[in-house]
This record gives C-alpha cells, structure tokens and sequence, in this order.
C-alpha cells in the first residue's frame, strides 16, 4: 500500500445557506520518499488537501491513510502527536517567532519531538550558518524561509508539507529553497509534499497532482525529474 | 450616505471587539465612579450634619460654671455676637435600669431655643410637664422603652420616676458616647423640665452665635467675662467634632482611592485604545485612499474613544454618584444619628474627573491616529512589519541566561516585546495587591489596637467606677476579693496652650501604680513626683513636646495650674494626660480620692462583691469593652470589604483587558505552535506560565506600596483621641498576596481556554 492514500476525501465549507465545495471526491496516493508536487490555480483546493494532510483540519467525508494510520480517525491528541511527530510544515509566510532567534525558531520545533536533529547542523545545511543569532526581521525572506524549512526539518519528519514554499520569494532564492527540498528528499527518504501554482516546478517532482475546481484532474508520474538549475521562471 | 456607512463601520466595529470596548466603558465607569461615589458621600454626610444642626440650633458655645443666675446669663446674651443664650442643668445622673446606665439630664426652663431635640415618635416635652421627660431614641430602643413608659432616675442620691413623653435625637447627640464607642445601652440623655427637677441649680449656658460672629473672639471675651467657667466651642464639643471629622476623614480619603484608581484605569484605557487604532491601519489606510481627509477619518475614529469613554464615564459619576453615598450613610448611621440624608448636586470636582477621562480617552485616540497619518496611504495598506525580536538585556549575563530552560527564554523575551502590556498588567496586579494589603492593613491596625490597648497599655480586668459625692462608705482597697487593685482619679480639664484649646481627661494615678502601661522610658512604670504626661496623639494635636509648660484650668475654678510635660506615652484609645498622685497633692488642690478602681485578677467571688457595694456605679470588665470595640468597629471595616471589590474589579478588567489583547495579537504566533504539534496543554502552559511571572513579580512589587498606602489612610482616618500604629499581619500580607495570584490565575485559566478554538488553517492564511 502506499505511504499516502487520499480516499473519496470531501471537504464542505458552509457559511449558512451557502456552501463551497473545496474538495471533491479526491482520491490519490503517493510512495514513500517521494517529491511530490500538487498544482492548480487559485481556489483549486490546493490548501485545503494539504490541510487535510497536515492533520489541521477534517474532511467532510473519506478517509486519508498516512503510514498506515487512518489520521481521519485520529482524535484531538493524537492528531497533534501526528503534527508532532510525523510532519514537517513549511508555510507560505513562513511563521517564525518574531521574538526568538534563527537557532531558537528552530530549537522549538526540537522541544517537542522524539528523535530530532542538531538544530546547528540543520541551519547550516540550508546555509544559515552565519545567521545563527539574527531575528526574522534581520533577515530576507528566503533566509526566513530556509529558517522554516530548518524548523521543519530538525523534526526529522517523515512527511514534509510545504504550502507555496516559493510564493513569496524571487526566482533565485525560490529554485535555493527548491533544491534543498529535492535534496532533502534524496538525502533522508522523506516525502515531500509541495503546493504551488507555478506549473514550471512541477517538471522537478517525481509525482504531479493536477487539481481544478476541488477535483483531481490528472496524476502524472515523472521517471526523470528534472534538476532544479534547469527550470526558469 | 457617508456617514452612514461609517456609522455602520463603526457599529460593527464596536460588537466586533466588544470587549476592548466593553473594558475601556468599565475603566472609565470604575475610574469616575470611586471618585464622585466618595465625593458625594462626604458631601452629602456634610451637608445633612449641617443642614440638622442649622435647624435643630445647636450651640456654637456651651458654657459650664458652678450655678447660673440672671446676671451670668445677661453677661453672656449682652456681649458683641452673641444670637441667643439658654441656661439648663445638665448632669449625670443613673438610670433605675438593667447594668444601671448612665444618662446625662438636661433640664431647661420652657421649650428648648438652642439644641432642639427632634422627636421621632411620642409627642415633644410641652412646658409646664413635670412629669415627663424625653428620652434619647437608642437609648430607649437598646432598654425596650416607648413613649408612655415610665423611667426611674437617681438625682444627687434621690430616686425620681419620669413619664417618656417622646422618644428624640438631638443635634448634640450625633454620636452619643462616653469613652469612644457609642453603646446606648449604658449611655444616652434624656431632657426634662428645670421644674422637676427644683433641688438642682442650672449649671450651664448654651449660647448661639449670629452668623457674622467670629467664634473665638466670643470665645475669649467670655472667658474675659467669666474666668471661673468652662467654654468649649464646637470644636471642643465631641459629638460635633467627631461627626465633623469624619466627615474630614472621608473628603480625605476620596483625594487617595480614587486618584490611584483613575490612574490605574486611565492608563489601561489608554493602552487599549492605542491597541484599537492600531489595528485599524490598514482600514484607515484604505479609507485614505478612497479620498476621505483627515479630518473625516479622525472624526471617525474619535468617535471610537467619545461614546465609549463618554457612556463609561457618565455611568460611573451617577452610578457613584447615587450608590456609594447609600451605602456609607448606611454604615455611618449606625453610628451617627443623623435624621435625614440631604442629596448633593453631583460637584464640578466630580463632573471635571468625569470630563478629563473623556478628554483623555480622545486625546490619546488622537495622538495614535496622527502617527499613523503622517504616513501615505500605500504604506498604511501594507500590513506594519511585525515588531522585531531583540535580545534582553538579561541576555548580557550569559551565566544566568543560559542556564534557563528554552521556554523560560521565550517567556521572558516575550514580557520584554511587549513592555506596554507588560507594564501596564503588571501595574494592575500590584494596585490590586496594594488595595488588598490596604484592606486587611486597616483591620490589621485596627484589631493591634485594640489588643494592645486592652491587653499591653491597660494592664487590670476590671474597672469599677465610683459614685462621685455620694455620703456612701469608702471601699477599702484591702477588701476586695483580688490580686491588685489601685485607684485612680479622672477629671475633665481644659487644656490649654499657646493658641491651643481642648477638653481632655487628667487621670491621676497611684505613686507606685502597675496596672496602666504607659511605658515611661527610665524609671519602668514609676511615675515622675512632678509634671505632667500626654499622651503622645495629644501632645501632635497640641503641638507640645517634652519639657513644654502647659495650662490645666478645672472647671469651676479661676485660677489655672501651669505644668510642665515631663514624658510622652502611647495610648491606642482616648487621649489624655496623666500625673501620679504624688504631682496632684504637690498642686495644693483637694486630696487624691479615686473616682475609679482598677481589679487584676479579680477571685471569682470579686464581681459579686463589687456589685453589691453601694459605691460601686458601674462595672467595666476589659474583656467585653475590648469585644465591644471590636464588633462595633468591624461595620467601618465594611470600608475595607469595598476597597476589596474594587480592588478585584479593577484587577479583573486590567487582566482580562491584557490578557485578551495578548491572545488577539498573537494568535498567529499560537496556531503555529499548534501546527508545529504542540499540544494544547503546552501551549496553554506558556501563557499562564507568562502572565503568572507578571502576576508574581506585580504582587512583590505591590507589597511595599501597600504598606505605604496602608499608612496615608491609617493617617488620614485616624482621629484625634486614637493613636493607630500602621501594621500588616504576615498572614494578611499573605492572604492577600494569596489572593490576588489566585485571582490572575483563575483569569488566565479562563483565558488559556481560547486556545482551543484557535483555527490553525485561519490564522496562517496570510498575514492580515
């Protein structure tokens, strides 16, 4: 079985009479280890599936298995040890603490799991070595967001969710952000979720979901991924 | 159309953050209202005490001379400002009752001119009756006596039984006490005709003054006229000067309290509106470039501070205003017998406060909003870059901070960000520490007091007071059935000097006496063979200090005595002067002859032995005066339980005010925890954990401006016959340090509950 299975997952949002659909009937699965792009324009539901995947929210109907662990099933807090223990969260705006440090952010996300790794070593790995000490508003946005991607890391999660990771960055610090996450992927087996809805990013990952209008449109496996220095946008 | 849809903006706003609204109404209301509440009551007991004693005539100057004839009384009534005279009998006389109470009886000839009684059930003394008399109303009510009665009272040896005609109060009773404390059940006055009493010379001339008539020079030119009597003006009159001063002592008091509490609630709203004008940037950024000026923007926004300051504050002047006097008139009217509250105009002192926290709330509503627009447009619609971390200056001592634990760093980081809410939290959890320490401090100095007073300065268990000129047998000391017994001897005296008047108790002591402490420093207990000693609340009221010479006129006597002060005592209770016999006999005037006897461990047999001497007047056992005192004295401490409630409001709205604008401002910061897989326990455990480093530190800080705040209001409350020394138990100390954590911690408790409904997928949307 593969390490995610997406089942007949539907998400409702009801705001009185009026209720969106923002996910369908979503159904896909993705192996281990895999870099894993999901693609679709503004409103597709992009969000919400990786929400859903997180473990930050509910499907309205369906089942999604991670691991072997039916997380739809998961109660309160078993649901945050499976944030806790299980994934790595990469956001758009990169949610630092603005009052800790580089080396701090990174070591509260180490207060609270079971086999994490150096907080130091990590930053370095994504080339933060020289910014140890500075605070978020001391550094550019793609620093801020290796710090996130560091954070999550050092968790040593076993699934890595990043929402829109390059969103708010320009095209060289974002393809930096983007070879470390292919690295990471190689390097330590992880899986890698990636949300975005920049097409170009998609020819990196092994596996592309296509979604429009909550639904899935299209699953394509790429057999040979290409190398992140040869995609521009 | 415009205003109207900002109108609406507005509205919406306000349920939006209704509680930032709701806080800054409770503030302004709390900050208003402890001030015209106080205010109005002092104004309000003013002005019935002077608006009874304007219609009732009471005296301006009482006189008291051996006897009264015509001619004394003409001297008077012909000098330059003087209204009205009246001459009376006025005596203390034994009532035929359970405990034999005393009643002090006033005869006069006709109806009563000057310190009219009022009548409040029966029907008033018509002036031909010898056979009725008017009884004081409490008196009565504590003997279960009613108008139609009969009462029995012992004149000068002779038993005489009076019809009560009326049950009264008069306005020279306000506060009918012999000691200190009122207790109508062994003290009160009763008023008959001076043709019932034919045997008894009139022994006192009340005088009224007319309105233009300086007192004191009155004062002196009767003393000029008559230099054998006593004069004593209001002032010197108890029941009028205590009544008086509490009235002082309440005028007083609303200069501390509300001061400290407008303060407090000024600053807090301050805080909050910054906060909520703030938050609006980027909509006033917006409504900017849509084309509003300035002018209607800020019109706009003052409105955020006006109507809620304005609603808050008008609530708090009338609710204080029509509340807090209610409440003290009925505290203060168990003592004092006042027959009718007169309502006060709200005061301007009241309606300024009221219109300076308007003034203020817009005021600072300005200020933030003009910062925002001295910027343009475009960069108002960009979010405000969220304030920077920096590092603490606690993180300069390495050996300390890296010993901390990585969520103590973060905590502490934390206070340092936001150091307006820091301070501001921990202003309110120490004001509230302070009114609570103030609160029990006054019990506390109140309940030392007494115990020291009954227990350390009064050292015997008994005291039996003596008929005066009575043919009755002496008691031989010997005789009595205890330990120790020692005599003293008490006499009224005019004190007198420099510029200085009062009427104060002389009590004579035994050479060798033990059985009062007044802690003479050298000689331990033995009295000095000359001078005299003041008690050291009379001596700062007198203005003397050790060595001065004083003048001690006896009433019915010309000549005075000049003494000098050899030592100052301490006494809790009732000011006076003391001297040893030894001093008396060397002043050449009659022989010591106790007027009371003071019993230490008395046999069990010894009350009964007392109670059936004839001598014997009255009984006092320390024990029950001391549960008097108290349980008389615990009603004032209602004052106390208010400042309490107060207190706790206050803390409540400045916690809860705090701690929310906490959680708004990040939320963002939380749900990421949540994410991160942070527990809600955890994350909960990280803002109680902060705020209740706050609350600690506000309430260490708290206890000395307690202390402080305990002393100005032992000082202003304090009359002038006690001497308080300010004291805070280490269990009072703790209870309300106890309190005010406990307090902080239910609100964080009920705060960190939030967490829970905090929607990660909400907050990390984008930054708002």
């Amino acid at each position: 079985m593969s390490y995610i299975k997406f089942e007949d997952v539907t998400k409702e949002y009801r705001s009185g009479q009026t209720a969106v659909l923002a996910a369908d009937q979503v159904c896909f699965e993705i192996e281990q280890g895999e870099l894993c792009v999901i693609l679709g324009p503004s409103g597709a539901g992009k969000t919400t599936v990786l929400n859903l995947l997180g473990g930050m929210d509910r499907p309205t109907s369906g089942r999604i298995h991670v691991n072997d662990k039916v997380i739809t099933d998961l109660e309160g807090r078993e649901l945050t040890n499976y944030r806790r223990i299980d994934v790595g969260f990469v956001f758009q705006f990169y949610n630092l603490m603005p009052n800790l440090t580089a080396l701090e952010n990174v070591e509260l996300a180490r207060q609270v799991c079971q086999n994490p790794l150096d907080p130091v070593t990590v930053l370095e790995q994504v080339g933060l070595k020289d910014r140890l000490h500075n605070f978020p508003a001391q550094l550019s946005g793609g620093e801020q967001q290796r710090v996130a991607i560091a954070r999550a890391l050092c968790k040593n999660p076993a699934l890595l969710l990043c929402d829109e990771p390059t969103g708010a960055l320009d095209s060289k610090t974002g393809a930096q952000v983007l070879r470390l996450l292919c690295d990471i992927s190689r390097e330590y087996n992880t899986t890698v979720v990636i949300i975005t809805h920049n097409a170009l990013i998609a020819s990196i990952a092994d596996r592309v979901i296509r979604l429009k209008n909550g639904r899935v449109e299209t699953v394509e496996i790429n057999g040979s991924p290409k190398p992140v220095e040869e995609i521009i946008w | 159309m415009v205003k109207s849809s900002l109108l609406k903006k507005l509205l919406r706003d306000m349920v939006k953050s209704k509680w930032q609204f709701l806080s800054i109404m409770v503030l302004c209301a709390l900050g208003v209202l402890v001030f015209s509440g106080l205010d109005a009551t002092w104004r309000e007991i003013d002005a019935s005490v002077d608006s009874y004693i304007n219609s009732q005539r009471l005296a301006d100057i009482w006189i008291t001379v051996p006897f009264v004839d015509s001619d004394t009384e003409n001297t008077v009534k012909n000098l330059q400002g003087v209204k009205d005279v009246q001459s009376r009998i006025t005596m203390e006389v034994t009532a035929e009752l359970s405990g034999e109470p005393d009643l002090v009886l006033h005869a006069i000839d006709g109806q009563a001119r000057i310190n009219i009684p009022l009548v409040q059930s029966g029907s008033m003394l018509s002036e031909s009756d010898t056979e009725g008399c008017l009884l004081e109303q409490q008196f009565a009510q504590a003997h279960n006596l009613e108008a139609g009665d009969g009462i029995t009272i012992n004149i000068g040896g002779m038993n005489k039984t009076f019809i009560i005609r009326g049950l009264v109060i008069s306005p020279e009773y306000i506060i009918t006490a012999k000691d200190l404390i009122p207790n109508p059940k062994s003290y009160g006055f009763i008023i008959v005709n001076s043709a019932a009493v034919p045997q008894v010379p009139m022994n006192e001339i009340t005088v009224l003054l007319s309105e233009t008539a300086v007192i004191s020079d009155v004062r002196e030119s009767i003393e000029a006229a008559l230099p054998y009597a006593l004069v004593r003006d209001r002032k010197a009159h108890k029941s009028t000067d205590m009544i008086k001063r509490e009235v002082e002592q309440f005028k007083s008091l609303s200069s501390v309290f509300p001061v400290l509490f407008f303060s407090v609630s000024v600053m807090i709203v301050l805080t909050t509106m910054t906060r909520l004008v703030d938050n609006q940037r980027t909509q006033m950024g917006i409504l900017k470039a849509l084309g509003y000026n300035d002018g209607k923007i800020l019109r706009h926004y003052l409105s955020y501070a006006f109507y809620p300051s304005l609603i808050g504050s008008m609530a708090g002047l009338f609710i204080g205003k029509n509340t807090l006097p209610v409440f003290m008139w009925n505290i203060e009217t168990e003592f004092y017998k006042i027959p009718q509250k007169v309502s006060v105009k709200i005061s301007y002192a009241s309606i300024l406060v009221c219109v300076l926290s308007i003034l203020l709330s817009c005021a600072v509503c300005y200020l933030s909003c003009r910062r925002h627009f001295n910027e343009v447009p475009a960069a108002m619609l960009r979010p405000k870059a969220p304030k920077a971390g920096s590092r603490i200056l606690l993180e300069r001592f390495p050996a300390f901070w890296t010993r901390l634990k990585f969520n103590a760093k973060m905590i502490l980081r934390n206070l340092f960000r936001s150091k307006a809410r820091t301070i501001m939290a921990l202003l309110g959890v120490l004001c509230c520490t302070a009114l609570i320490i103030t609160a029990f401090g006054i019990r506390d100095t109140f309940l030392d007091m007494v115990n020291t007073h009954y227990g350390e300065t009064l050292r015997y268990d008994i005291r039996a007071n003596l008929a005066g000129d009575t043919q009755e047998p002496l008691i031989n000391k010997e005789d009595i059935p205890a330990r120790t017994v020692e005599g003293v001897m008490e006499r009224v005296v005019s004190l007198q000097t420099g510029n200085n008047s009062r009427t104060v108790l002389l009590t004579v002591l035994e050479d060798e006496q033990t059985l009062i402490d007044l802690g003479i420093k050298a000689q331990a207990d033995k009295l000095p063979g000359d001078g005299i000693i003041i008690s050291k609340k009379l001596a700062k009221v007198m203005d003397v200090k050790t060595g001065d010479t004083v003048i001690l006129k006896f009433p019915g006597d010309i000549n005075a005595v000049v003494l000098k002060i050899v030592d100052i005592t301490s006494i809790g209770l009732g000011q006076g002067l003391f001297m040893s016999a030894k001093s008396w006999e060397s002043l050449g005037r009659e022989a010591f002859a106790p007027s009371a006897l003071l019993i230490k461990e008395p046999d069990a047999d010894c009350v009964d032995y007392l109670n059936q001497l004839d001598r014997v007047e009255r009984l006092d056992l320390i024990s029950s005066l001391r549960e008097e005192t108290i349980s008389l004295m615990e009603s004032i401490m209602s004052i106390a339980v208010l400042m309490i409630a107060f207190a706790f409001a206050l803390a409540f709205v400045v916690l809860y005010n705090m701690g929310i604008l906490n959680f708004h401002e990040r939320t963002r910061e939380f749900a990421t925890l949540k994410v991160l897989g942070y527990h809600q326990n955890e994350i909960k455990s990280l803002i109680v954990r902060e705020n209740v480093l706050i609350s600690c530190i506000g309430i260490l800080l708290g206890i000395l401006p307690g202390f402080w705040l305990t002393k100005v209001v032992i000082s202003v409350s304090e009359q002038d016959d006690m001497l308080f020394t300010p004291v805070v138990s280490v269990i009072s100390l703790m209870i309300a340090c106890g309190l005010t954590l406990i307090f902080s911690l239910l609100i964080q408790f009920f705060l960190a509950r939030k967490v829970k409904s905090i929607d990660m997928v909400e907050s990390l949307k984008s930054v708002e």
